[in-house]
């Protein structure tokens, strides 16, 4: 078509070459050519979103299969069914989100308090390594090792202070670890850089006592010591300490009197107990033997309602374990609640009969109102199942003393003080009933004894000045 | 579509595939490294054992988690007939009661081989009487009666025992009629002269009351030996040996009097020392998972607990050890002595280091406790095993727990036989033995590696005994394993210097060994300090004679002992060359000009 034509000539000229019938296209729609042109662009475009989108996905896939790499394969199977469901869960959850370090974080902390503590440290590396901005995840790490590889868990430590300096814990922990490997300037520095606070302070300041009396600064040791004893005058740590530096001094007598503090003060509240980062993965804690033992501390501080709270909350009478149960029966003794006790003793005696244990606590419970007859009896069948229970003697002889078998009595006493010679009060009855007998012979031995152990037992006391009359009327 | 867009697509196609090919290989956790146990390295302790005919076989029963069976047992170096060479006693569980799957055909009992010559050991078991058939622990050796010739006591879970040596080559079983009854639970025994009388006392270390065993899990459901604090410790039990001087063996137990029965404890360990040096000897005793026990001796029968104010309760952060074998010697050269406890993987060995009247655990400051976190240690010897001069510590080793990062293997039932899978179950607590030499500054390093299969056999080991087996003046080993073979090991270390063997005896008191005596050998204005006192490490009992290694020293300038009784004097006898064992009997040396002052 030449330039010359008119635009009404090529309008004429687009028209006649138009299909018959097809109206002429309108002059704003899009050209054939540009048309391809867009068609082919989509085509390319989606091509090419296609691996791109594949390599998204396949780049996401790689990134969450390196990711789960190190997830440990928990054997389950021979787990309690709530433990087992709970790992389960746990690891469900880090593989759903691989990349997640809370989900790393949760399952490490449900492995570190059921002792899956290897696996542990290893979940809490990976949560690590996806925010390790949190302090919780190298500290934590840290705890797990200490138990494991002890030299490692320093670099742990050491990390959580760098995250936060303001836990006392972790410096606490971090100066215990130094002081192993002999570090102690390196210890003394996190210990006067870990802030008191409650209830670690006491921890601070007996660590900070103890390095003095290594580096054998007696006096500066004694400092930290006596601000560590304001805080917790019955901690056994500080009395045992102090009886050491005393000593040290040359000072016997006070070494003595804080000897005999610390063996009379209560089992402290370990590091790990007043851990609240580990504190808040208790929940996550099961097994029976785990709380009994729990709660055999709780009744032991005379944290009854604690115990027993704790006890309702591993299923309480329900329990199928027979230690959570006579458990829970020693623990509402302990408190007097008797027909409570009794309830769940007879719930243990269902489960099993033949739990030393059991007979023991239904033995007291008969103690307590006094049916001597009764309770006789179920300490005969604790000491039928474990003869070498001590206490189960003790109380036998009691009982037995109570009903009049003075024979009996002492049979029983005798038995508790073969099984355990340390109980002065075995040896304070005894001795009692044999000088009632008129054996001052056979008595003479126990009340030395009684007396050598608990010279300011009134019942001891009595004793002794019992047997200076007889020794100076020439018996 | 057009063939652009397919081909795109089957290009897509194509790389998802082998993405997902990819990642399936990835995916796959590696293969865990096995370590390599090849042992290609010259050996400094050689084992010896077949060679010399130490044919034995330590027999636990089970396999299963009765505890028993991952607690003993040991064995003793002792001269029972005197001729002058050493023989061995070794203990064994067996498969017999009181283990719980008892079979009646169990031969398991403790053995006796005698060296009849350098070197060549026979079984004379039967010809001696000794026997012992019980669940045995422990080893005490000591002459109890003065008349020149060791007896023994062994510790069983059960019964012990006690055998009077006849001096005709053989034993009699006097448990009763000397008044010894002790059913309980005991590992580790020594005997001592706690009253300075001249005779020999019984120390016996009780470990718990077990008398309901259960299988134990952790919360993971594992189920492995339980901790010994799921029991009660025990007291320990003392008997005063009232022999009189007709001769008939007598002891009474003195348990209670003494204030020993006041606390109860898991006792493993036993070791007789002087804490306070006032020539009286005090006893040390390492619990497992308690503050372990130090009594110091009254002097009027009595003991007072002090291990907390002497600080040798708990290791330098203040944590309880799982206290197993116990040793003492001077390990930093001061002229005091030290002792060492081991302890469980994790824990980390502990050196109380002697300090005025007290002690400072010093495990962290001289790599004792880093070496040694991997292990778990039993029996312990302090010993001079190239001669430098400065002692070094020796461990048998053998784990108690199955290693968490490992699937656990559980024995095979009981009555179903299968002695591969019980092999596997046996294997799972294997540990490796350690050797930690000495720099006289009480710094030890680990040398393991270096010494042959000593180093590198895994095994489970538990009892150790140190003597100059075959008279050649060093230190040779002797260890037991839990259902494994005892093995010996000649000590083939290249010496760097010279070294002196003595044996310290009483005329007055049969010619036995005075235990409790402390020989002192001054040379080259240096001072070496031994204490006669066999009964040490774990459930074992050592070669009474004192060896010494003296470093470059070749003349000896003299020797000074303090006898266990009578008199708090000192002897001193004549010095001369090194490299010769020297007898010193009490009376024929010279009154020493330093004299320790009557208390």
């Amino acid at each position: 078509m030449s330039d010359s034509t008119t635009p009404n000539e090529r309008t004429e000229h687009a028209a006649a070459t138009q299909p018959t019938g097809d109206a002429p296209p309108p002059a704003n729609q899009v050209p054939p050519r540009c048309r391809r042109a867009t068609w082919i662009g989509l085509v390319v475009g989606v091509v090419l979103a296609g691996p791109g989108a594949g390599g998204f996905f396949l780049l996401r896939e790689y990134r969450a299969a390196e990711a789960l790499r190190d997830l440990p394969a928990i054997d389950v199977t021979q787990f309690e069914p709530s433990l087992a469901k709970l790992v389960t869960d746990a690891g469900n959850s880090v593989r759903a989100r691989p990349r997640d370090a809370q989900a790393w974080g949760l399952f490490a902390g449900v492995l570190l308090v059921n002792d899956c503590i290897t696996e542990a440290a290893v979940c809490y590396a990976k949560a690590q390594r996806f925010d390790p901005r949190e302090f919780r995840w190298p500290y934590l790490r840290g705890v797990c090792l200490a138990r494991l590889a002890p030299s490692e868990a320093t670099a742990c430590f050491q990390a959580a202070v760098r995250l936060d300096e303001d836990v006392p814990l972790a410096r606490i922990r971090l100066a215990e670890r130094l002081v192993a490997a002999g570090q102690l300037d390196d210890a003394e520095r996190q210990l006067r850089a870990a802030p008191l606070v409650k209830p670690s302070d006491v921890f601070v300041l007996t660590a900070q006592g103890r390095l003095a009396f290594m580096r054998g600064k007696l006096d500066r040791a004694l400092e930290f010591l006596e601000r560590a004893r304001n805080l917790a005058p019955q901690s056994r740590p500080v009395h045992e300490l102090m009886a050491q530096v005393h000593q040290r001094r040359g000072d016997t007598e006070a070494a003595d009197t804080h000897l005999a503090a610390a063996q009379s003060a209560l089992p402290p509240p370990s590091l790990d107990e007043i851990d609240p980062f580990l504190s808040e993965l208790m929940a996550h804690k099961r097994g029976p033997k785990w709380t009994a033992a729990v709660a055999e501390r709780l009744v032991a501080a005379r944290r009854i309602s604690d115990a027993i709270a704790l006890l309702k909350q591993a299923g309480g009478e329900d329990s199928p374990h027979v230690i959570i149960v006579i458990m829970l029966g020693k623990a509402y003794l302990r408190d007097g609640k008797l027909e409570a006790a009794e309830q769940a003793l007879a719930r243990a005696r269902k489960i099993d009969p033949n739990e030393p244990p059991l007979h023991f606590e239904l033995g007291n419970l008969a103690l307590h109102r006094q049916q001597w007859l009764e309770a006789a009896e179920h300490y005969r069948t604790a000491v039928a199942l474990k003869p070498d229970f001590a206490v189960a003697h003790y109380n036998l002889g009691l009982c037995q003393r109570q009903l009049g078998n003075r024979s009996g009595a002492i049979e029983s006493l005798r038995q508790a003080v073969r099984y355990m010679p340390g109980n002065y009060p075995a040896h304070r009855d005894l001795a009692e009933l044999l000088i009632d007998q008129g054996d001052w012979e056979s008595a003479l031995p126990h009340v030395q004894i009684a007396a050598r152990m608990a010279p300011n037992d009134p019942g001891v006391g009595r004793l002794l000045a019992k047997t200076k009359r007889e020794s100076q009327d020439g018996r | 579509m057009n063939r652009v867009g397919f081909a795109c697509l089957l290009a897509t196609l194509v790389v998802l595939i082998a993405a997902a090919m990819f990642h399936r290989g990835r995916g796959a956790a590696a293969p865990a490294v096995q370590p390599d146990d090849s042992d290609t390295q010259l050996s400094s302790l050689y084992d010896i054992t077949n060679q010399i005919g130490i044919d034995f076989i330590h027999e636990p029963g089970g396999p299963s988690f009765f505890l028993p069976e991952t607690v003993g047992s040991g064995l003793a170096m002792l001269d029972y007939d005197g001729d002058g060479l050493l023989d061995l006693a070794l203990r064994s569980g067996t498969a017999a009661a009181p283990h719980p799957d008892a079979t009646s055909t169990s031969s398991a009992r403790t053995r006796l081989f005698r060296q009849v010559s350098p070197s060549r050991f026979v079984d004379v078991t039967d010809l001696t009487g000794l026997g012992d058939r019980s669940y045995g622990m422990g080893i005490a050796v000591g002459d109890i009666n003065n008349d020149g010739y060791a007896d023994v006591y062994t510790v069983n879970f059960g019964p012990d025992r006690l055998y009077l040596n006849q001096r005709n080559g053989s034993f009699a079983d006097i448990t009763e009629s000397a008044g010894i009854d002790d059913s309980a639970w005991g590992s580790s025994a020594c005997l001592v002269d706690i009253d300075r009388d001249g005779r020999l006392d019984l120390f016996v270390a009780h470990y718990l009351d077990y008398s309901i065993p259960r299988v134990c899990t952790l919360s993971n459901g594992r189920v492995d030996y339980c901790n010994p604090m799921e029991y009660a410790g025990t007291p320990d039990r003392l008997y005063r040996n009232v022999t009189n001087s007709a001769g008939a063996v007598r002891f009474e137990d003195v348990s209670v009097a003494s204030g020993i029965a006041a606390h109860a404890g898991p006792g493993l360990g036993v070791r007789a020392c002087d804490a306070n040096d006032d020539g009286w000897p005090d006893i040390f005793v390492a619990n497992d998972g308690q503050a372990s026990f130090l009594w110091i001796n009254q002097r009027d029968g009595s003991f007072r607990e002090a291990a907390v104010p002497l600080g040798v309760a708990y290791n330098a952060t203040g944590a309880v050890l799982a206290g197993m074998g116990v040793a003492e010697g001077d390990v930093d050269g001061d002229g005091a002595f030290d002792i060492v406890v081991t302890n469980i993987r994790a824990g980390g060995h502990a050196l109380y280091r002697r300090n005025g009247g007290s002690f400072d655990e010093i495990g962290g400051r001289t790599g004792l406790a880093s070496a040694t976190y991997a292990h778990t240690g039993f029996g312990v010897a302090l010993a001079d095993l190239d001669h430098d001069g400065h002692l070094d510590m020796i461990t048998a080793n053998g784990h108690v727990y199955q290693s968490l990062d490992r699937p656990s293997v559980l024995p095979p039932p009981a009555g179903r036989p299968d002695s591969a899978r019980a092999q596997q179950f046996r294997q799972a607590y294997n540990d490796r033995c350690q050797l930690l030499i000495g720099d006289g500054t009480g710094r030890l390093t680990d040398v393991s590696p270096t010494t042959g299969s000593f180093g590198s056999q895994p095994q489970v080991s538990r009892g150790l005994a140190a003597g100059d087996l075959d008279g050649d003046g060093d230190i040779d080993l002797a260890l037991t394993n839990v259902a494994g073979p005892a093995r010996v090991y000649r000590n083939d270390f290249v010496k760097r210097g010279n070294w002196l063997v003595v044996r310290a005896v009483d005329p007055m008191l049969g010619g036995r060994d005075a235990y409790g005596a402390v020989v002192s050998v001054w040379a080259d204005g240096r001072r070496w300090i031994r204490r006669v006192q066999p009964g040490s490490s774990y459930q074992s009992s050592d070669d009474p004679q004192l060896h010494f290694g003296l470093g470059l020293a070749a003349q000896i300038d003299h020797i000074d002992v303090q006898w266990p009784h009578g008199p708090l004097d000192i002897e001193r006898f004549e010095g001369g060359e090194a490299n010769v064992h020297r007898l010193l009997q009490r009376g024929q040396g010279r009154a020493a000009p330093e004299q320790v002052s009557n208390p």
